[in-house]
Formats: structure tokens, C-alpha cells, sequence
């Protein structure tokens, strides 16, 4: 065969493999996305497994609280139903998030509950799950990133574009002035 | 974490008489030193000399001329060494000793001990196993909650054999050990970021394919990954090591100390590398000891090691670690 065929063949020969090497890290970063998800499923679950403890620790305490409390106890029986949809597990997330928080300010006001050994501990819980959870949305939001940017960058797009991609959303993230939560505002209903 | 003030307040009352004990020795260390160095060449000097005038009357070798001034050298640098060594070993008991003892009295300070080149391999920062370890000045101590134990060393390694030998360097500087304040089951390694900052994207994927790494984790904080490149077996737990908070103070503290440090997390400890060519805790022979903004030198050196406790917030135990 000529040089020219063989130049002909080589540059088939690469395209080939370079459509399968981008088609295959496509539907990878897909999965990585739909992982990342599971993956805060899982922590939420561990929040929301920690709840009925907390709620009956510092219920006799935090009266002022009830209704927090009430609400609290709500989300988690709304958030552990199997049949919500994700924007739905992401927007109660959010209010828990806040709600959890807010309890936590609150209970500054209350120095022997605060000072209680089973208290702490399940503070120390607590705290280590809200930042398992806040570190799994970064990552959910990284994974997205990722699948996005290859969505849209070439030469990644012109395949993307055949395979009828999606482009992911962000999980926003509320980077709490949990301090500055007035509880009762927040709950006024 | 102790200030300049308390520290001046520190030498005058106690560390200054400390340094004019010790002043006699360093002066005596200086002569030797220069004496040996002096002796040395002439001595060196007058054997090959003499071995010139046999090579040149009896047509020898002309080794005889090269093998004086070789064997000269290496002796009189040995013995050089050793005299300051002697002086350094006191120097480090009667002065660093009490530095440290100042800063915190239940620290402990070993002039010659170090960390283990076990230890220094668990901390998995480095690629390459060394095959020449040394160091010294071994500090360890409990800050607060936090354990910690730190070392200066010299890790090189020595490939090849007979004319082909090379000594590279691995690292030379301090390795800082403590407990971290989160738990975790994965490794993550914070490294200097080089590839990126030469070749920007590019440097990136090939960062991403790095299989003698874990995968790489892509952190939001801009200037955070402009000096670091992270790789970790968990990315939700890389995150939950690095929080913004801790990125923040991480490359605060890169800036202080205007090195390029290295970080991992294995088996709930933090390891950090602060690569410096320096000798730290040595003594100078040729000035006077007896001075505050020195021996402040040795303070802030000290410092910079401790205050990682601090400036990471290692105390601050809110997430279920004790």
C-alpha cells in the first residue's frame, strides 16, 4: 500500500479510538454524577437516622423550641418517604439543613442541656454528618461541573450531541449564616 | 502559643545568662575550627608537596600527589565536623533545650533523635524510598488535645552503581506529625501544584491520569488549586477533610512560610512536610549568642512548626474525634 493509504488508515485508525475514548468518559462522568447523588443519600439517611434522638434529648429542655422541634420531625417523616423525587430530597435537605442549624444556635440559651455528656455527643454526630453531607454536595456539584464541561467543550460536544446528553444542575448550596438565624422567624406559620 | 514579648521577657530573666554560659565553648570551637582548617592545608599541602618532588625525581604514580590531597581533605573535613558537632551538641542542650521547655515544659526535645524512616515512608508523600536518612532535633508533645511530633531531616536516595553513582535529594527540611480533629478511612495527599501553574489545563488532565497517585479531587476554591494539586481514594471524604475554612487556612499558612509544603491524611493523622535547605537549631560559630533577635531566630523557627496546631484549628474537636 502507499504512504498515503497508510496516513489514510492511521488517521481512521485514531479517530475511531478517540470517538470510543470520549463516548466512554462521557457515560463515566454521567455515572460519576448519578454516584455522587447516592452518595448524599446515604449521609442523609445517617441525618436523618440521628433525629429522633435529638428531638427527644432536647425536647423537655426547649420548650421555647416546640415548634422548630414539630417542624423538624416533619421534615424527616416528608424526607424519608421513597417516593419523593430528587429536586424535592434537595429543597427539604435545605430546610433541614437550616432547621438543624438553628436548633444548635438555640441551644446557647440553654446552659445545662448544653453541658450534658449526651448532648455533646450527639452534637459531635451531628456536626460530623452535616459536614459529610456538605462535603458530598461539593462533590456532587464537582461531578456536575465535570459532565457539564464536557457537554459543551469540544471535541467532547459534537458527541454529547449525539447521544441525546442531558445537562446536569447543580445542588444549590446554602453556606448557612447559621448564626444569624432567627429561628422563630423562620418558622413563623 | 507564646509571644515575642513573653520571649524577650524569657531571655532577659533567664535564657541570656544561659547564652554567656556558653559563650567560652563557642569561642574555643571557633579557634579549633579555624585551627583544624589551617592545619589541614599545611599538613595536606606539605605531604604532596612532598609527593611532588617523588613523583617528579623517581617518576612515580602520579597518585602520590593525588592521593595525600584527597585523603587530606576528607580527614580534615571529618575532624572539622566533629569540633563543631561537639560545641552544636551542647549549644542545642543548654539553649534550644530550654527554647523549647519555654514555649510549653511538658514538650520534649531530642538533639540527635528523629523520625523514623518508617515513619517518614508512612507518610507517603514522598514517591521515592530513601536510602541515606539522617536528621535531628526531634520536638514532641501534646498542645491542647493534639499530639504532635516533628523532626528536621535529610532523605536522599543513591542510584546507580560505581562510576554511574548519583545521590538525589528526596527531601531536607521539617516533617511535622498530629492527630487530626475529623476521622477518615481513606487517604488524601494536598501536593504543590507545579504542573498547572506551567501548563494550566493541560498540566490538569495530565495530573488526572497520574496512576501512581489516587484520583485526583477537583476542589472550588481557585487560588487553593492554583498552589495544590489534591488526590485522595474518597472524594466526599477529601471534602470533608477540606473544608473552605481549612483550604483558606491551609494556603495561609503556605504563604507564611513561603515554602511549598506538602500535606497527607492517613490513618486519622495529618503528616506536613515544610521543605527548607536550612539547618535549623544550629549554632553559629562566628558570632555572639548573647542576642535577643537570634535567638529569636530559633523561636520563631520553633513556631513555625507549632503554630500548625493553631493556625488549623487541630483543637478544635466538634466532630465526634476526642
Amino acid at each position: 500500500m502507499s504512504t498515503v493509504a497508510w496516513i489514510i488508515l492511521a488517521i481512521i485508525v485514531f479517530s475511531i479510538l478517540g470517538i470510543v475514548f470520549i463516548y466512554n468518559s462521557l457515560i463515566s462522568k454521567k455515572n460519576n454524577v448519578k454516584n455522587a447523588f447516592s452518595t448524599i443519600d446515604v449521609l442523609l439517611k445517617m441525618r436523618y437516622d440521628l433525629i429522633p434522638n435529638l428531638i427527644s434529648s432536647v425536647q423537655e429542655y426547649m420548650k421555647h423550641e416546640a415548634g422548630v422541634l414539630t417542624k423538624i420531625t416533619e421534615l424527616r417523616a416528608k424526607a424519608i418517604n421513597p417516593s419523593i423525587d430528587d429536586n424535592e430530597k434537595i429543597k427539604i435537605d435545605n430546610e433541614l439543613s437550616r432547621a438543624l442549624g438553628g436548633i444548635m444556635v438555640a441551644v446557647e440559651n440553654y446552659p445545662d442541656l448544653k453541658a450534658s455528656n449526651n448532648f455533646i455527643q450527639l452534637q459531635q454526630a451531628l456536626n460530623e454528618v452535616e459536614e459529610k453531607i456538605s462535603a458530598g454536595r461539593r462533590t456532587y456539584n464537582a461531578c456536575v461541573t465535570d459532565f457539564n464541561n464536557a457537554l459543551q467543550m469540544f471535541p467532547s460536544n459534537i458527541i454529547a450531541s449525539r447521544m441525546n446528553l442531558k445537562e446536569a444542575t447543580w445542588i444549590e448550596i446554602e453556606e448557612a449564616e447559621r448564626k444569624n438565624v432567627d429561628v422563630k422567624k423562620m418558622f413563623a406559620s | 502559643m507564646k509571644t515575642f514579648q513573653e520571649f524577650k521577657t524569657f531571655y532577659e530573666n533567664d535564657l541570656k545568662q544561659k547564652c554567656l554560659a556558653l559563650e567560652e565553648e563557642r569561642k574555643d570551637a571557633r579557634k579549633d575550627a579555624v585551627f583544624i582548617i589551617i592545619a589541614t592545608v599545611l599538613i595536606t599541602g606539605s605531604i604532596s608537596a612532598f609527593g611532588l618532588y617523588v613523583f617528579l625525581k623517581y617518576h612515580w604514580h602520579g597518585a602520590i600527589i593525588a592521593a595525600p590531597i584527597f585523603l587530606g581533605i576528607v580527614f580534615g573535613i571529618r575532624v572539622h565536623r566533629s569540633r563543631i558537632k561537639k560545641f552544636a551538641r551542647k549549644f542545642k542542650n543548654q539553649i534550644i533545650k530550654p527554647i523549647i521547655e519555654f514555649v510549653d515544659p511538658g514538650f520534649e526535645y531530642q538533639a540527635y533523635g528523629y523520625l523514623s524512616k518508617s515513619t517518614f515512608e508512612r507518610s507517603e508523600l514522598f514517591k521515592e524510598r530513601p536510602n541515606i536518612y539522617s536528621g535531628d532535633d526531634l520536638v514532641k508533645g501534646k498542645l491542647g488535645k493534639t499530639s504532635f511530633i516533628f523532626s528536621e531531616l535529610h532523605a536522599k536516595v543513591e542510584k546507580g552503581s560505581g562510576k554511574n553513582r548519583q545521590v538525589y535529594p528526596i527531601f531536607d527540611g521539617l516533617l511535622f506529625i498530629a492527630d487530626f480533629n475529623k476521622k477518615f478511612d481513606s487517604k488524601t495527599f494536598v501536593l504543590p501544584d507545579k504542573a498547572e501553574k506551567y501548563l494550566g489545563i493541560i498540566g490538569k488532565f495530565m495530573q488526572s491520569k497520574n496512576f501512581t497517585r489516587p484520583d485526583l479531587v477537583k476542589l472550588e476554591n481557585p487560588e487553593f488549586e492554583k498552589s495544590f494539586v489534591v488526590y485522595s481514594e474518597d472524594q466526599v471524604e477529601a471534602r470533608y477533610i477540606l473544608s473552605t475554612n481549612f483550604m483558606e487556612k491551609i494556603l495561609e499558612y503556605n504563604q507564611k512560610t513561603k515554602k511549598d509544603i506538602l500535606l497527607s491524611f492517613i490513618d486519622d493523622k495529618i503528616y506536613i512536610a515544610i521543605p527548607d535547605d536550612k539547618k535549623f537549631f544550629e549554632p553559629r560559630l562566628d558570632m555572639e549568642l548573647s542576642n535577643l533577635y537570634r535567638m529569636n531566630d530559633y523561636f520563631q523557627d520553633l513556631n513555625l512548626a507549632i503554630s500548625l496546631i493553631e493556625d488549623f484549628n487541630l483543637n478544635r474537636r466538634i466532630w465526634g474525634k476526642k
